[in-house]
Order: structure tokens, then sequence, then C-alpha cells
């Protein structure tokens, strides 16, 4: 039962009704004056019953309570009770909940908008006929089937309380795919018996109890049947860490420069400080200030097309700032940055970075005589560079590979591809690795470089717009592989991991080329240097999204490895004979520690660094493919007015009351 | 008044009266009933002579007849305002139940007194006797009008100091006496007085149908009760009230005085032909 007024209106009335009545029973009667014969007798039974002491004429005065009953449920309906009762027809429902990170943001009476969204589910639940068959499935970047099709609400209850936080990114593809599927073809569950499929039936609606904080809305489509929205949470207030990195100099190496990028959500302006610690001591504090979110308009909403979907009038652009740390550390470790502010999201106030301390690579180039090449390496700050042509790498592989494993941080061949390559990362100028997938099946000439990845780390400052190559390698890569640099009709330049190994292929030979009189090409190399070997900036393995597998490296006669979890708990995994394994148990936040490991990989850290978590402003409007949805704050409820209930009772009393002094009845 | 014709006034006491009216007296004299023998001596009637005992003893007894007397009849009629209630008036009632009973004895040739009280004798009419006075009863009974308080002490001994009543005495009160009535009935108590107390009630007293805040006033001397009807009340009420005429009933049989309870709601003409004659007041 709610109550649509304040309740110092009907404590007001009472304080006035109920003494004023009380007061009128005190007051001095105004009696019937009746001769009699005689007061003789009356006297004596007045005196025995002493009935006109004050509170004896209101201790069992019938009449009395029943006016305080009538006039108590009078007063009380000034109160305006209301029964919230949950409207809903639907007999089969697909409930989707959401248990992203931004669901871990604090609302009010200390719960998360996750215990808000599970109340919902409940509720909506308990307020279906016991006939409704009911799916759960909870998601976030991706999606599971907490309880299949049932009748039965005590398991979906059940079901709905085990579903826990996690700190991963939400993302609605999947869990839509496993609601349309599934509600297409309606099987309900039936106690300690087998599943029991039954004919397709209407589609199942969804219902999403989420805070509308969904990377991936505008990429799903929703196919069949409809979908409902109960949004989670009304809190905006939330700053937090956006981006993180860290970078060696690399003519310095002990010079470590980190980069944090915070950003203010909400809709006031934070002023905090921001911590560096390494191993868990601080080495740097720094004050932040950032101004409130603002409101942007989105660029071309009144001149798309009517078919493409309407977005919403204005979106939140949150306020970040960019706050860089330099400090002289050649050590490795766990670097560690905390926004020191409490607010409604904690989850993005913390990030890690694990890095290696700085060392000088040893490089190996397998040629038959490059000048290029050679003078690039002599100018880079190398610990080590050795030149051996081809027949020497192949006559000096056992000291070149020891253990199967190249002695060299990097490996160049140049025009060469060895059988049986040792484990270890390679680039290859006018050369493909021989390694499974990868076929060299000819030569592609007098073709154009017309399109690069620039975001990639290994051609970052790297122009090729007017590099040229005569003629290159027509390689066909398997579909890891990752195409840097595309021409017309083939690859030129793509990347690729084999296990352990990585691999930096470049198609064409630097002779057949202009590039190594380019100023792109020394960048080129240096970059590809530091991708290969991963030495001074974070390697992409060593910090990983919420939910995403990590990649780990065996060493060399591991039979299993240990991976200790930010909580504590750590888990075997068994390596086999394989070279890398994958853990994906990677949704809290953190480091994980492996044991044993491979040099370089002993942790690694799972941020969430994600600004679509990090804005937790609840959206209560967001498009599923092309429908516009706007959710609804709760379930939808309707108010029913209790107060004519209550008046019909406060009638009954007075009825009786009139009933009980009219044929004087009397206590 | 042909049905009360044919009743009497019974008087358990037998005693001598002034005149000789129809009424047995202990006193021997000359009448029809046989009473008892005494031996003969010189000078006595010798028409009285018991010839049979003569013959079969040889010897003169005389026979004893009872003398025929005339009974006084006193009707002590309480017209305190406290008997000016009820309906039918309590007063009134009484009256007519007094008047009835004057009926019967003057119809047997009783000498019929009426006295009439509050807190002192305010009427008296004595020493009536004969069927053709009735109207000087009905008149004196008409003329009385109830009032003032009731004092049943103070007006029993002005009563007995005036009149030195021996005969019947018929007390008609409600006997709601705030200096209560034992006083006064120890005055009427005599060796000589045979005393009935007729304790008339309305029928609003033996069972009140009151209800709601009440501010009951009394009639004689305006004493004001403040109540709140409730069934507990109405209980103890006639509680009280059964308590005060078992009382008032007790007192009478320890002393010898009948005590008689009547409603107003009874006919008094039934009260008279069929109760009384039950109670063995009349016969």
């Amino acid at each position: 039962m709610s109550f649509l007024a304040p309740i110092w209106i009907p404590l007001l009335a009472a304080g006035i009704a109920v003494p004023s009545l009380l007061l009128f029973y005190f007051l001095r009667l105004r009696r019937q004056e009746v001769p009699i014969s005689s007061t003789l007798l009356w006297r004596q039974a007045v005196q025995d019953l002493q009935v006109n002491s004050p509170f004896q004429r209101l201790r069992n005065n019938l009449l009395l309570w029943l006016q305080l009953a009538a006039l108590l449920v009078a007063v009380f309906c000034l109160w305006r009770p209301v029964l919230q009762m949950v409207k809903t027809q639907e007999k089969t429902a697909i409930l989707l909940i959401d248990q992203s990170a931004s669901m871990a943001t604090e609302e009010a009476d200390d719960k998360t908008r996750l215990d808000i969204a599970k109340e919902n589910a409940k509720t909506y639940i308990d307020n279906l006929d016991d006939r409704s068959k009911v799916m759960i499935i909870n998601f976030h970047d991706r999606a599971r089937v907490a309880a299949p099709f049932t009748t039965d609400k005590q398991a979906l209850r059940r079901q709905i309380d085990d579903i826990e936080q996690t700190d991963c990114t939400s993302r609605l593809t999947e869990a839509l795919a496993l609601a349309e599927a599934h509600s297409t073809r309606q099987i309900v569950s039936s106690e300690g018996g087998d599943l029991t499929p039954e004919s397709p039936t209407e589609p199942a609606e969804i219902v999403l109890f989420s805070d509308g904080r969904i990377e991936d809305a505008d990429e799903v489509v929703l196919r069949r049947g409809g979908m409902r929205i109960a949004l989670a949470g009304t809190a905006t207030d939330n700053a937090g860490i956006t981006g993180v990195g860290a970078r060696r100099n690399y003519e310095r190496p002990e010079e470590l420069s980190v980069f944090v990028t915070v950003a203010n959500f909400g809709d006031q302006p934070v002023k905090s400080d921001l911590t560096l610690k390494i191993d868990g001591r601080i080495k740097a504090v720094c004050p932040v200030t950032l101004g409130p979110a603002t409101k942007e308009e989105l660029p071309g909403t009144s001149t798309q097309p009517a078919s493409l979907a309407p977005r919403p009038a204005a979106e939140q652009r949150a306020n970040t700032a960019a706050v860089p740390f330099k400090l002289v550390y050649d050590g490795g470790g766990v670097l560690e940055v905390e926004l020191i502010r409490s607010d409604a999201l904690g989850a993005d106030n913390r990030a890690w970075i694990v890095v290696q301390p700085p060392r000088h690579l040893r490089v190996l180039l397998v040629t038959s005589g490059n000048y290029f090449l050679k003078r690039i390496l002599d100018c880079l700050p190398l610990r080590e560079v050795r030149v051996l042509d081809p027949e020497a790498f192949e006559g000096d592989r056992k000291n070149l590979a020891p253990g199967g494993r190249l002695a060299y941080d990097v490996a160049i061949m140049d025009r060469f591809s060895p059988e049986n390559l040792p484990v270890g990362n390679y680039l290859f100028f006018g050369a493909a690795p021989k390694v499974e997938g990868v076929k060299d099946t000819g030569v592609v000439e007098n073709q154009f470089i017309y399109d690069w990845d620039d975001q990639h780390p290994v051609l970052r400052h790297v122009v090729l717009n007017y590099v040229w190559a005569r003629k290159w390698r027509r390689i066909e890569l398997p579909k890891r592989a990752e195409r840097l640099v595309e021409g017309e009709t083939t690859p030129v330049i793509a990347t690729l991991s084999d296990g352990p190994s990585r691999h930096l292929i470049v198609a064409f030979d630097l002779h057949d080329s202009d590039w190594p009189l380019r100023v792109s090409f020394p960048v080129f190399t240096y970059n590809a240097i530091r991708y290969l070997s991963g030495s001074v900036t974070l390697a992409p393995s060593q910090s990983i999204s919420p939910g995403a597998a990590a990649a780990i490296p065996v060493p060399a006669g591991a039979d299993t490895l240990t991976v200790r979890r930010p909580d504590g708990e750590s888990t075997e995994l068994g390596s086999g004979e394989l070279q890398a394994v994958y853990y994906r148990d990677t949704q809290r936040l953190g480091v994980y520690r492996v044991k044993p490991c491979v040099e370089g990989y002993e942790a690694f850290a799972v941020n969430l660094l994600s600004p679509a978590e990090s804005n937790i402003r609840p959206n209560a409007s967001f498009t599923i493919g092309t429908e516009q949805i706007t959710a609804t704050k709760s379930i939808r409820r309707e108010n029913r007015p209790l107060w004519p209930w209550l008046m019909l009772g406060a009638l009954v009393v007075l009825l009786l009351e009139w009933i009980i002094y009219n044929r004087r009845v009397y206590v | 008044m042909n049905r009360l014709e044919q009743l009497d006034i019974v008087s358990r006491k037998i005693l001598a009266g002034k005149m000789k009216g129809e009424r047995k007296s202990k006193r021997k004299g000359e009448s029809v009933e046989f009473a008892d023998y005494r031996n003969y001596v010189v000078g006595d009637d010798l028409r009285f002579l018991d010839w049979n005992i003569y013959a079969r003893l040889d010897r003169l007894f005389l026979k004893l007849f009872l003398e025929e007397e005339d009974l006084n009849v006193w009707l002590l009629l309480d017209l305190s305002k406290s008997m000016d209630w009820g309906d039918p008036s309590k007063a009134l009632y009484a009256k007519q139940v007094a008047a009835a009973l004057a009926y019967i004895g003057l119809v047997n040739y009783d000498r019929v007194s009426v006295c009439a009280f509050n807190d002192r004798i305010v009427g008296d009419l004595s020493g009536v006797r004969g069927r053709r006075l009735m109207h000087q009863i009905v008149g004196f009974l008409t003329d009385q009008t109830p009032g003032g308080p009731s004092n049943m002490a103070a007006a029993c001994r002005q009563f007995v100091i005036r009149h030195k009543p021996r005969g019947v005495l018929v007390v008609l009160s409600d006997f709601f006496d705030k200096g209560g009535f034992e006083t006064g009935l120890r005055y009427l108590v005599r060796r000589d007085l045979d005393v009935y107390a007729l304790q008339l009630l309305s029928p609003e007293e033996i069972d009140p149908k009151l209800t709601g805040d009440l501010r009951l006033v009394d009639l004689e001397d305006a004493d004001v009760a403040e109540i709140t009807v409730s069934r507990p009340l109405i209980h103890r009420y006639k509680a009280n009230l059964q308590a005060y005429c078992e009382s008032l009933k007790n007192f009478c049989t320890r002393r010898d005085v009948s005590y008689l309870f009547a409603s107003t709601e009874v006919p008094f003409d039934r009260l008279v032909l069929s109760y009384l004659r039950r109670r063995g007041l009349l016969k």
C-alpha cells in the first residue's frame, strides 16, 4: 500500500478530530430533566456503579468506540492510501536482466541498480497468473539463460536472486538473439522430468530490466514480437577513468609516461585527485578539475532520412580531461591509477596497467644484403643487432633458438622464409611465414596501396600516401590475420599471430619500392619492432576488457598454469602441449597474476575503460533497430485508491452506531 | 359496588368496638352465637339456662354468647408529593383503593376513618358509619390533593397521639421516605391495632424505561440525581428496589404487620376484589 498525501495531513486531522470527540464526552452533558417520585433508590444505584466518574464514562461506551473508529477511518482516508497494482496480461515472457558494470551504480536505500532490476523482475513475475511462462536471461556483453521457460515462480525468483553483478560492458546482441530464438519455440520445463517441447505459439514478449546504457542498442534489431523496458535507477553523478596508457621513452627507457583520461558524466563539476601507485605505493598525485557534462545536439538529426532510426534529440557529452604522469621508473610492476572520489559507480574510479622493466632489444636480421634495413637498425637504440645470411641462420638454429624459442626479441626476415620457424616475433619483408593458413601464391604487379589502418600501433604516424611498390607477393591469409595495409586486390601489410609467435608481414621487397627513401619507413620499422617485442608500450594482451579472453603464453615445460583473480580465487589451467592458453574468467576488474609465466606475462589487468558504462545517466529512450522504445521507470502500475472502500467501512460503522443508539442497546 | 358489598374487612385481632356492629367481639354478650357455659348464679337471665345439661347433670349452667361489636377501620393515606407520580397516579390509585376499602367497611357497619398525611396529618375524616355516608368519604378523598414532603414518622406519631387507633389500620403509601419507614411503622404497631401496609408503586418505578443522560429531580425535595442510563445502572436500581421492598416486608413481618405490594398497573378493582382477598385483608 502506498500513500499519495503527505503524512502530516492525516496526523493533523487526527490531532484535531479525536481530542474534539473525546472532549464532547467529557463536557457537561445536556441532560434531560425528568421528575421522579424519589431519587432515593437512584442515588444508591449511581453510587454503587460510580458511573458518573469521567473515565468510567468512557470505559465501556460502545458508541464512543464506534464513533472513534469511524473518525479514524475518515482521517486515514485523508492520507490517500492506494494499492499499487502491477497490470500485466502477458502469458509468455522473456526477462532480460542487465548485469553490466553500470548496474552496480548505487541508488537510494543502498540498493544498486541490479538490486532494483531484480526486484522489478520479481514483482513482474508475482503479478502474472499462474499459467504464465517466463524465461530469465541475464546478460552483460555475453548472455546466459538463467532459467528456461517455466511456470514455477519460486524457481524463477531463486534464479533472479542468483544473478551476480559483473564489471563487463553491456551488449544486447547475444541476449536478443537468445531471446528471439527461444520466443519462437517455447519449451516449458517440468519439475523433475524431461523437457517437453511444445508447438510454437505466439512469440513471447521481451522485457528488459536495465538502466538503458546499452553499447550496441543501435546495432540490434528486434525481428519478432515487442519489447518493454523497465528502467532501473535515477542517479547521474559519476566521474571515472575512461582511458589509460603507459609508454616508456624510447631513448630513455627509464622514463615512464602514464596517460589517464578522466571523464565527468554528471551535472555537477568535479574536483578530485588522481593518484598513481606502483605496486601499492603512491608515486604521484595530480589534482583534477572537470566541468559538468554538457548536452549536445546530435548533428544531422533533422536531415536524416525517415527510413533511418530516429536518434535522441540530445545526448549527454562527458567533460573529459587527459592527465599525464611522468616519472622515472626503471622497474616493472603493476601501476594503479585511482580517482579519489566517492560517487555512484566506483568500478570506473580505478585502472591498472602492468608494465615491464625497460629492456633494450636484441634484433636478428636475416638477409642476404639490405642496406636500408642495416642502416635503420644501426640508428635505433638496440642492445644488439646481429646480421646473418639465410644459410648461417639455418646452420646455427640450435644456438639461435634454444628450446625452440628464438633467442632474440625480434627477427627480421628479408626475402627469406625458413621452414619450421622457432617461436618468436618476426618481421617479414617480401616473404610470408610458412605457417598454417598462409599461402604465397605469386606476385602482384602495378597495383596501388589505397587503404591502411592508421590507428594500428604499427602504422601510427606512418603516412603511406605516396609509397609505391612495383610488385608484391600475393599472400592469402587466414581469417585470424589482421590486414593493416590493403592493395587493390591483396593485402600489402598484415599481422598474424600463430600461437605464441607473432608475425608482421610486408608483402613487397624493399628493393621493389621507394619506401625505404621515405620518412615513414624508419617510423614503420621502429613501430614494428616495438609492436612485435611489446617491450615499451602496454601490449594489448596485458590490459583487456572485462569478459574478454586473455591469451597467456605457456612457458616451456609447464603443464599447468595457475591464474589468480583479483579477489584471490585461483584457477588452474591445463596447458598440455599448447603454446598458449585462453583464460575467460575475466568478469572482475583488477590484476590477474599468472604462475608459472613467460617473461613479460607475469600479470595482466582487466579495466572497465568504457565511457558507455561510466555514463550512468539512465537512458530513458533509445532505439532497438528502427524502433524507438521509451523506458518506463518501473513496471507499469496503476494506483487503486482505497479510500472508497475505507469510507464504505466507516459508513457501516456509523450505521451500526446509529442502530445501537436507536435500539437503546447500551453497555 | 355490588361485589364490594359482599366483601368484609378482616381483622385478625378480634377487638372490642364502641358499638354493637356485625363483628364478633371477645366480650361475652348477647348474640345468637354460643360461646361458653358458666354456673348459674342468682339473678342470671333464666332464658339462657341450658336445660339439656340440667336434665343430664341435674345442675344449672348458663349459656354465654359472643358480643357483636363494630370495627374501627382506619385508612392512612400517603398523599405526599411522591404519590402524585406515575401513570396512573399513585395518589389517585390509593384514593380509589381507600374508597373501596371504606365502602366495604361502611357496608359492614364498620366505623371508617380516613386520614391523609405527608409529613403530618393533612386531612382527617373520622367515625363514618353506615353506607349512606359514603359520599362523605368520597368527598373527603376528592378534596385531598397530594403535595408536600414525606415524613412518615412524624405523621404516624401525630396520628397515634390524636386518635389512639384500635381496629384495623391500612396504610396506603409507596413508603419512599428518605427518613426511613421504620420509625413511622413502629408508632403504628400496637396491641389492639391490626396493621396492613399496602405498598403501591407505579410501573415506571418498578421497571423504569429511562434512557440517555438524565437529570432526575425528586418531586418532594427537588433533590437532583444526574445519571447516564446504562444497563448496569438499571439492574442496580431494580436490585435496590427489590432490596428496599424486602426490607420493608421483613420489618413488617417481624412486627406482625401485614405487608402487601401492589402495582398501580393492576386495575384497582381487581386489586380489591382479588388480590386483597387472597392476601387476607378482605374476606
